[in-house]
């Protein structure tokens, strides 16, 4: 960079910039609103409360075991057994027919290979209708079974002769039953957390290869250039308003999240900033790129959608990277999304140790730094 | 004749987005006659869209009549050709694509549509081009195919709005041939134009400002009511002369209109007889008696910056609070602008080949050529916008750094398009420009209300820049771009747009910031205004083709301009044109201008040449050759050779 950087030039940029950012009010409604209603509908859309799920259970078994595993099914909220079967093919007419939406097989063998100490396995058959439901479904039916095994191996003596004598007590289930967490909520905060990282950096992208591109439009870069500015200085004033805009959706989001949908926040709090800042960064980086290659706002846009749907898809935001082919798990550690997204999740729902953000958050500053150093170099250069 | 458009008390007045009136139009009345090409001049506001688009129908008057053809606007619509600004033509459509669906939209039949495709694009030239995509025609082929989209439907009257902005003078001056061709025909043409020099070419001219008509009447009209002659004068210091004669006190002599071209002053005396000797004695008792006087007859221009005179006063320019002595510059930053041998390549387009310049503190320099001849690429390589594929530029003796702050924040530039933010008051915009060039706080408030008041705009600081039509955003932009005092300028086409009276002013400035030893470099394709500098560069197809002062490049040519009036403009152009080459004649209403290679015997050539085709002129005399002129003939000839190179 010939010359230094001088922060008096740098001043007067940004007001300049703020000024306009001001007058363009739109943008800033476009940035907060339209995120936060995406939010929350999205929240909803993905958390729905499965309850009396009308489950048929297919006892092929007939034991004991099976049995239990019935009435603690019945005992929760979560299903209502509608129906009892003996053979798998009643099961399967009934989902055809719709008269339930579930079936739990208990295989021929379970009570035998309970009592012998060897893994049993249930199958269950699902309406695919329903499959945001099924997977929520399949959340509560883990944990019955789950607890029932743990049942069968921490207390079985206590239980046996609590089972013995009749009938069952259900409250003692129910109240184990309420005090199963719900997968759907899990399963929406995944959701929400993706979104926040996303919104994120889709509106950072977007907003700042905007600003890079009216410059250019309405024929003013030139004169911006020919003056004493240098371009990091530039494309710094363009990145700050911007940055602080999405620092601001980012918070707003983040506590729409915990106060609507009770989303965890594990902190540490200082890294909420710290990455939101270093996420912002990058994703202005980015857009900054693409406003310096696009002769207009029509190409800027096509190209931002060319560059985040990919990024997003890779980056873990909404599937598991770890279902991803081999050479794209790889390329994913160059997505700067990728580590927000893991940040986010860290330090929200799954509250993750200092050991696990480092690595991920040096990671992300450093791409973030290497981006925008790129971006002011081609700044400079975009008239070639 | 009957009257082919009539337009009483039309007043037009509407709310801007923020609310406020704006007068578009203030009660203006004119009869155009059938055949008849009239002009509207004017600077940018000054009401001629407006005025367009109310007699083409698709804008309705606040008040006033309109009738064309003897019918409303809006009946007579599919008698009227409407060429709008900027054209409406389709860039991924092929010419003759957007020729019939010109037609059709008019419900033109198939079979007229072809034939008149084929007559226009044949008479314009353009018959080979027929399949080629819109977005690859030059500026001036496009032009010409908005034309030709317009007539296809036959119109009886034609309205154009300023057909021939940004577009060079050699397509400029086909242009005008073509509608000349049109008029002979008898079609009726409504014309606007901000070149005066074009406007010439009209049958009578409408000056218009701020939305009113001041004057109606034919260019001879406009020009002899004026009253002036002009007068071109040398004197050994051409700045303390200009001074001199523009003090307030310059008592017994009266002239007006003082302009200061690159080595004469042009100066507007009312009667010449006596003016003349007047004028040579008050300089020779001021120390700078007159060495030379030619006198001429003034031109519309002249006419029209009277009018518009008369109605707003002089501009008057604010001093520019300095800050710096204007001390000799020492040294190696004698040059302001050194380039050595500069070439650029797009791809396969040679732009600019081998083109080395030297401007001096002090000097005014411009650089002109057509659009494509390499000089907005020229000027960027010498900002250091563009890095060029060879050749070195020197700033101010730099060599190294030039896009570093310290040699930035001593240029100044002035890009083509808009240098000031719309969306930011004109305060706002001054104030960026002034902290990014680090004028210090103590200068800014008085270096910001120097550049509002030369731009016309005190007390406006509060204004959105956005609101502003474009002539007078190029004013305070140009305040803006220099307001550091800078020692180099660059100014990329700094007048388009601008109305005669404000162009003065801003040539007074820069003629300013020469005195004050900035080195400034002009790239223009406006040749009259080129005139006003010290020193040209004409480019053609990226090569440097002529270079020198306006006189020496004058001089270099051996030939000369006959002016023929004929009550027969047509068959003489024809004949003329069959002899000569069609770049040598052009039409300007019921005159020909005829260039001829040796001005010695070009009169007797041309008698001659008319003689054979049976016209009898009314009058043939020389006239003094201009730049444009021979610009135009330069590009020509280097256009054959490289036809002859292929």
């Amino acid at each position: 960079m010939p010359g230094g950087f001088s922060l008096t030039r740098y001043r007067a940029l940004l007001v300049k910039e703020c000024r306009q950012i001001r007058r363009n009010w739109r943008m800033i409604v476009q940035l907060t609103i339209p995120p936060t209603l995406v939010l929350i509908v999205i929240g909803y859309a993905l958390n729905p409360e499965v309850k009396r799920l009308p489950t048929a259970l297919v006892d092929l078994d007939g034991g004991a075991a099976a049995r239990e595993i019935g009435r603690r099914l019945d005992g929760t909220e979560a299903f209502a057994i509608v129906r009892n079967f003996v053979s798998l093919k009643d099961a399967q007419l009934a989902l055809e027919r719709r008269e339930v939406d579930m079936a739990v097989v208990l295989p021929p063998d379970l009570s035998s290979r309970i009592a012998a100490g060897r893994p049993a396995e249930l199958q269950v058959l699902v309406d695919a209708v329903i499959a945001n439901s099924a997977v929520i479904a399949g959340g509560y039916l883990q944990q019955i079974v789950g607890r029932y095994a743990l049942d069968l191996s921490a207390q079985r003596p206590v239980r046996l002769s609590a089972s013995a004598g009749a009938p069952a007590p259900p409250p003692r289930i129910d109240l184990r039953a309420t005090a199963l967490y719900n997968p759907g909520l899990l399963f929406s905060w995944y959701y929400l957390t993706g979104i926040m990282a996303v919104i994120m950096f889709v509106d950072g992208s977007l907003l700042a290869s905007a600003v890079t591109v009216r410059e250019k439009e309405i024929g003013t870069v030139e004169q911006l250039l020919m003056s004493p500015a240098q371009s990091l200085e530039i494309v710094l004033a363009k990145g700050t308003p911007v940055l602080a805009l999405l620092l601001t959706g980012f918070a707003v989001s983040t506590t729409t999240a915990h106060l609507w949908f009770g989303l965890p926040l594990h902190g540490p709090f200082w890294l909420f900033p710290v990455t939101g800042a270093a996420a912002g960064l990058a994703s202005l980086g980015v857009g900054t790129l693409i406003g310096t290659f696009a002769a207009n706002q029509q190409q800027a846009q096509f190209l931002t959608f060319f560059v985040n749907p990919p990024m997003v898809l890779l980056s873990g935001a909404f599937a598991r990277v770890e279902n991803l082919p081999e050479a794209f798990q790889v390329l994913s550690h160059l997505l700067p999304l990728r580590y927000f997204v893991e940040i986010v999740r860290g330090i929200t729902m799954k509250g993750v140790g200092i050991e696990f953000l480092w690595p991920r958050l040096s990671a992300l500053m450093g791409i973030a730094v290497l981006v925008y150093t790129l971006s002011a170099v081609r700044f400079r250069r975009q008239l070639h | 004749m009957t009257a082919a458009i009539r337009c009483s008390n039309l007043t037009k007045t509407y709310c801007d987005e923020a609310g406020d009136e704006v007068h578009a139009l203030r009660s203006a009345s004119f009869e155009v006659a059938r055949g008849e090409t009239f002009g509207l001049i004017g600077a940018d506001g000054a009401g001629k869209t407006t005025t367009f688009k109310i007699l083409a129908g698709v804008m309705d008057a606040t008040s006033g009549a309109v009738r064309i053809l003897d019918a409303t606007a809006r009946r007579s619509r599919s008698r009227v050709g409407y060429l709008t600004q900027p054209f409406s033509l389709y860039e991924n459509l092929s010419v003759s694509e957007n020729i019939h669906y010109a037609g059709g939209l008019r419900e033109t039949p198939e079979t007229l549509i072809a034939e008149r495709m084929a007559r226009y694009l044949a008479l314009f030239g353009m018959a080979a081009f027929k399949d080629r995509l819109t977005g690859r025609l030059s500026g001036g082929m496009k032009q010409k195919l908005a034309l030709t989209c317009a007539l296809v439907s036959a119109p009886e009257v034609l309205l154009l709005d300023e057909p021939t902005t940004g577009v060079d003078p050699v397509s400029r001056r086909e242009f005008w041939d073509a509608l000349g061709a049109l008029s002979a025909r008898g079609m009726t043409l409504v014309v606007a134009t901000p070149y005066l020099d074009e406007a010439e070419r009209c049958s009578r001219v409408a000056c218009m400002d701020r939305g009113e008509i001041l004057d109606i009447d034919s260019p001879r009209g406009l020009r002899s009511k004026l009253g002036l002659t002009r007068l071109a004068i040398q004197t050994d210091d051409l700045a303390a002369t200009l001074r001199l004669l523009n003090e307030p006190g310059s008592g017994q002599v009266r002239v007006h209109d003082v302009q200061r071209f690159g080595d004469f002053l042009d100066v507007m005396a009312p009667d010449p007889d006596r003016g003349e000797p007047a004028l040579r004695a008050f300089l020779a008792g001021q120390g700078h008696p007159v060495t030379r006087c030619e006198r001429s007859e003034p031109t519309l221009e002249n006419a029209f910056v009277s009018i518009l005179r008369e109605r707003r006063g002089e501009i008057a320019l604010p001093h520019f609070p300095r800050r710096k002595a204007a001390a000799a510059p020492a040294g190696g930053e004698r040059v302001g602008i050194l380039a050595f041998g500069l070439h650029k390549n797009f791809n396969a387009f040679r732009a600019v080949r081998n083109v080395s310049l030297r401007i001096e503190r002090g000097e005014i320099y411009g650089l002109l050529g057509a659009n494509g001849a390499g000089k907005t690429t020229t000027v960027k390589m010498i900002c250091g916008l563009l890095a060029p594929d060879r050749g070195s530029v020197a700033l101010l003796g730099h060599t190294k750094d030039l896009r570093s702050a310290r040699v930035r924040s001593r240029v100044g530039y002035k890009s083509q398009k808009f240098a000031l933010y719309d969306d930011l008051t004109l305060a706002q915009n001054l104030e960026f420009y002034a902290s990014i060039y680090g004028i210090p706080e103590a200068a800014r408030r008085e270096r910001m209300a120097w550049a509002l008041e030369s731009a016309g705009l005190a007390g406006q600081e509060n204004l959105l820049t956005g609101k502003l039509p474009d002539g007078w955003k190029q004013r305070i932009a140009f305040g803006a771009a220099v307001m550091h005092e800078p020692d180099v300028v660059l100014l990329d086409e700094p007048t388009s747009g601008v109305d005669p009276l404000a162009r003065r002013a801003l040539w007074r400035m820069i003629d300013d910031l020469a005195d004050r030893g900035a080195a400034v470099l002009v790239v223009t394709h406006y040749l009259e205004e080129a005139e006003q500098c010290r020193r040209l560069g004409f480019m053609v197809a990226g090569e440097m083709a002529v270079e020198g002062t306006p006189a020496a490049i004058k001089a270099t040519n051996d030939g000369g301009l006959v002016e023929v009036s004929t009550s027969e403009p047509l068959s003489a152009m024809r004949a003329l044109k069959g002899r000569l080459g069609t770049e040598a004649v052009s039409l300007f209403g019921d005159r020909l201008h005829v260039f001829v290679p040796n001005a010695a015997d070009g009169m007797r050539g041309v008698s001659q040449i008319l003689a054979g085709a049976g016209i009898v002129p009314e009058r043939l005399r020389p006239i003094p050759i201009g730049l444009e002129d021979l610009f135009i003939r330069l590009t020509y000839r280097h256009r054959e050779r490289n036809r002859e190179a292929a």
